[in-house]
């Protein structure tokens, strides 16, 4: 099979053409695709054939956080697939792609042999089934395709080896994410960190499992401990400003949303430090209003989103945790789609539309990859109230 | 085909003439190009220096005070490994009888009277450079053989800190080595260690690897070792004494440090970090100079440097451009650009002493694990005194190393333990390094060494190729 290293050019830099050129000979069985715009990014992301990611920048520009992120939500934190080209990183610049796991930086001049390395190590390490870089790949093609099985497989596979190396760790950590197994996946997390304190990546994902899991106080131990080696990160600033709100802190979550607009007030994941402002702050009908501006939420919001609306369909008010569900799963990341679904299906449920409630379970199988034990027995019943509302309509009529 | 890197070999050259005079422009030049030259003054003299030395060249007059040139050609031609000697005649008197004797034979090269320097020189290197590295040469790569090869030297696991494993071992190793460490209890799994420093006591070399890079089934022995409480982890062993022209890059870095306890003492000027290390050298835990130019102030610099007193003299990490400079266990060069995670760790190492370590290890009562540290390299040739093989990092000359490979099997003993006797960047490649090894043992000579390898090739091989189809 062949692989795709993706370098993702947006200053267009012409002094790297020449370099371009000379990457098509490198290795038959790796590609070099140059991305020169954020748009054709984004489409190459969703390539199966997606395994390294090479950046050329001279900041820390919005677009090249973009990349990184996109990067890490499809693929993961693999370090020895990631790489930078700048001539000289300052040390915020340095920080920042750190975060993401980016630890081979390469200057301009040497980048071609510095990539014929880099290519060398990407077919070794994926020829190697016993790596975690072969298991991450596996387990993205699995999230992109939502195929289960091979979730399972990766996650599996690496859990064995989780107390070796953080890498598998981190991995054994995103399959059970992916699956749903958040406990254990706080686990893995966990394992990843204490192997590897300087797992920026780890311990910012830890955070928000820990969220989600409920351990508030421990997430926010844990933030505060990032921000002071790099304040600079709005992504986990907004994660801190949730969990600020979640423990009812709003001082210090505003004190920190204040911090994050005065950095970058464009950023994306400011929206969602707003909305969870405004969400605990009870202005829900603001809060609605931004949402639909997110985009890639991940697994803290889908979860806060999907208690809520858990609130509302129990409190009788099934009509706009329906809504609700419906605005949220446009903005989630695609491998937490599945789950809005199955909330839709039971808001549809409580409704009595149980024909409704049937499409969404349709939805959910494809989007989860295959059937599960609770979406099943959903169907059964789903189908069994249907049959039952037809029976009791004839009898009626 | 792999191309032997210019000054990595050195060459032997022969000097036979009939008057000592003769032979001292010809030393010189020689000398010029990095030759090691032996000067005889009679063919009796020659043929017992050749026969020890296997030289690469020899260069002959043609009447000598117990011979010829001729005499010379014949009595090599008759040698079986020896034959090959490439022989550059310089036929001084230009006599008839003098060409009809050279004329029969074929030498390797003439000069009709005394040559100039320059067209001394050209010949010279012509013929030198028409052998990869020496007459007496076997190219893996030209071959079929496996070329593949591993590349071993001992060490012994004698503790770890909160966040560095220690190994004491003959060699430095490379922050770009991945190095496997195999215990020699089985009981104890194999470990994958990268990103090495080093620091040096009385004792020796302390190897030194990030906790949190160490990886393999081997982790599990790590994690369960006692964790050693040394100096760096206290406040005062983590000051870090900057020099950077650029005032942002120096906030900005004072900035991400904190977060990991270290506290950056910024100077503008080469003058001002020498000031600071002149007033506290023991307050600081290390220096690390953003660059280092070849100028007035960097000579100054070095002078405070190499006379403030050992005992307290932090160690210095220069960040460089160059490929070509080496670390040691004092002096530590960062290839620039670098990122956040190669440069802490480096920090990291940098704040840790070698009798500190040492002292703790001792408190500890630790007894410690003997590993064999393990790396896959190449094998690219071998000649009369050992040859070059190419690691992904560069191993320090003077260092000893065990190459294993199915042909070294035939001669057992004999690449146990070669001499890395010098190292040059592969001409093509970033990150590749070529090694020149020796492995003549004492008491061997060259001869005898070099037809031990030629049977032993031949018989490798043989058992080697393909059987031929039925």
């Amino acid at each position: 099979m062949a692989w795709k290293i993706l370098i993702a050019d947006f200053m267009k830099d012409p002094e790297m053409d020449p370099f371009y050129d000379q990457l098509t000979e490198i290795d038959s069985e790796i590609h070099f695709t140059v991305s020169r715009s954020i748009e054709d990014f984004s489409v190459h992301m969703e390539s199966t054939e997606l395994v390294s990611l090479v950046v050329v920048a001279k900041d820390f520009t919005p677009e090249v956080e973009t990349a990184y992120r996109q990067y890490q939500q499809h693929i993961g934190c693999l370090p020895d697939f990631l790489a930078l080209i700048c001539d000289e990183p300052n040390p915020r610049f340095m920080v920042s792609v750190f975060e993401f796991g980016v630890e081979n930086i390469m200057r301009k001049d040497q980048c071609v042999e510095k990539l014929r390395t880099l290519a060398e190590k990407v077919k070794t390490s994926l020829a190697d089934t016993s790596t975690p870089e072969h298991h991450a790949i596996k387990l993205a093609l699995g999230m992109k395709t939502s195929n289960q099985t091979l979730i399972a497989e990766a996650g599996n596979a690496m859990r064995t080896i989780a107390g070796e190396d953080y890498r598998a760790a981190y991995v054994a950590g995103r399959a059970l994410e992916a699956q749903g197994v958040y406990g254990e996946a706080e686990l893995a997390y966990r394992k990843a960190c204490s192997i590897n304190k300087m797992f920026r990546a780890g311990s910012s994902t830890l955070a928000e499992t820990l969220m989600v899991t409920g351990k508030i106080d421990e997430a926010v131990l844990l933030l505060e401990k990032l921000e002071k080696s790099n304040p600079r990160d709005i992504a986990r600033k907004s994660t801190l400003i949730a969990a600020y709100t979640e423990q009812g802190q709003p001082e210090k979550a505003a004190k920190a949303l204040a911090e994050a607009m005065a950095i970058n007030p464009e950023h994306p994941k400011l929206i969602e430090a707003k909305v969870n402002v405004m969400l605990a702050e009870g202005k829900l009908a603001e809060a609605f209003n931004l949402i639909p501006k997110m985009e890639n939420a991940g697994i803290l919001f889908a979860s806060r989103l999907n208690d809520m609306g858990i609130q509302l369909s129990k409190s009788g008010k099934a009509k706009h945790a329906l809504a609700l569900y419906n605005k949220a799963h446009k903005i989630v990341r695609t491998d937490l789609k599945y789950k809005l679904s199955m909330n839709c299906a039971l808001a549809c449920r409580r409704l009595g539309d149980f024909e409704m409630a049937l499409k969404y379970l349709a939805r959910c199988k494809k989007e989860f990859g295959r059937s599960y034990e609770k979406l099943d027995q959903l169907i059964i019943a789903t189908k069994g109230a249907i049959e039952m509302k037809a029976k009791n309509s004839s009898e009626a009529s | 085909m792999t191309t032997i890197a210019k000054g990595l070999i050195q060459h032997t050259v022969v000097i036979l003439v009939a008057k000592k005079e003769r032979a001292i422009t010809m030393e010189a030049l020689l000398s010029k190009i990095s030759c090691r030259v032996i000067t005889t003054l009679s063919l009796y003299d020659a043929l017992k220096t050749i026969s020890q030395e296997m030289p690469h060249l020899v260069i002959a007059d043609s009447e000598l005070p117990d011979g010829s040139a001729a005499n010379l050609y014949d009595r090599l031609e008759a040698h079986q490994i020896l034959k090959k000697t490439p022989i550059l005649v310089t036929i001084v008197k230009k006599t008839k009888e003098e060409l009809q004797a050279i004329s029969k034979r074929k030498f390797a090269g003439f000069f009709l009277g005394i040559p100039e320097p320059k067209q001394f020189l050209v010949k010279t290197l012509e013929i030198l450079s028409s052998t990869k590295s020496s007459p007496f040469y076997l190219d893996l790569d030209s071959s079929e053989a496996d070329a593949r090869l591993n590349v071993s030297f001992s060490g012994r696991v004698i503790g770890r800190t909160e966040d560095q494993l220690m190994i004491r071992s003959g060699a430095d190793v490379d922050a770009n080595a991945s190095l496997v460490c195999v215990p020699s209890d089985v009981k104890y799994s194999p470990i994958l260690v990268k990103s090495g420093n080093n620091m040096k006591d009385d004792e020796g070399i302390i190897n030194t690897f990030p906790i949190g890079k160490v990886a393999g089934k081997g982790r599990i022995w790590v994690d369960k070792m006692p964790s050693l409480k040394t100096a760096a982890a206290t406040t005062q062993k983590r000051t870090l004494l900057y020099y950077d022209p650029s005032i942002e890059r120096a906030v900005q870095l004072a900035e991400v440090l904190k977060g990991y306890e270290i506290e950056l003492n910024h100077a503008q000027t080469l003058n001002r970090a020498a000031a600071a290390l002149k007033a506290k050298p023991d307050s600081l835990g290390c220096i690390f100079l953003y660059e280092l130019m070849n100028d007035a102030s960097s000579i100054e610099w070095k002078k405070v440097y190499d006379t403030s007193p050992q005992g307290t003299r932090p160690p210095m990490i220069i960040g460089t451009n160059s490929l070509n400079n080496r670390s040691s266990a004092e002096t530590k060069y960062i290839q620039k650009p670098f990122g956040l995670g190669p440069l802490i760790e480096t920090l990291e190492a940098c704040f840790e002493r070698a009798e500190d370590v040492t002292t703790e290890v001792n408190k500890s009562g630790y007894a410690g694990i003997d590993v064999q540290y393990q790396a896959p390299g190449k094998l690219v040739c071998l000649d009369e005194i050992g040859g070059v093989f190419q690691v992904k990092f560069p191993l320090v000359p003077g260092s000893k190393v065990k190459l294993s490979h199915a042909l070294f099997k035939l001669m057992p003993n004999d690449f146990d333990e070669v001499l890395v006797a010098n190292i040059v960047k592969e001409p093509n490649m970033v990150d590749t390094w070529q090694i020149r090894f020796e492995a003549l043992k004492a008491g061997t000579s060259k001869t005898k060494h070099w037809e031990k390898i030629s049977k032993a090739w031949d018989q490798y091989i043989k058992s080697n190729q393909a059987p031929e189809a039925s």
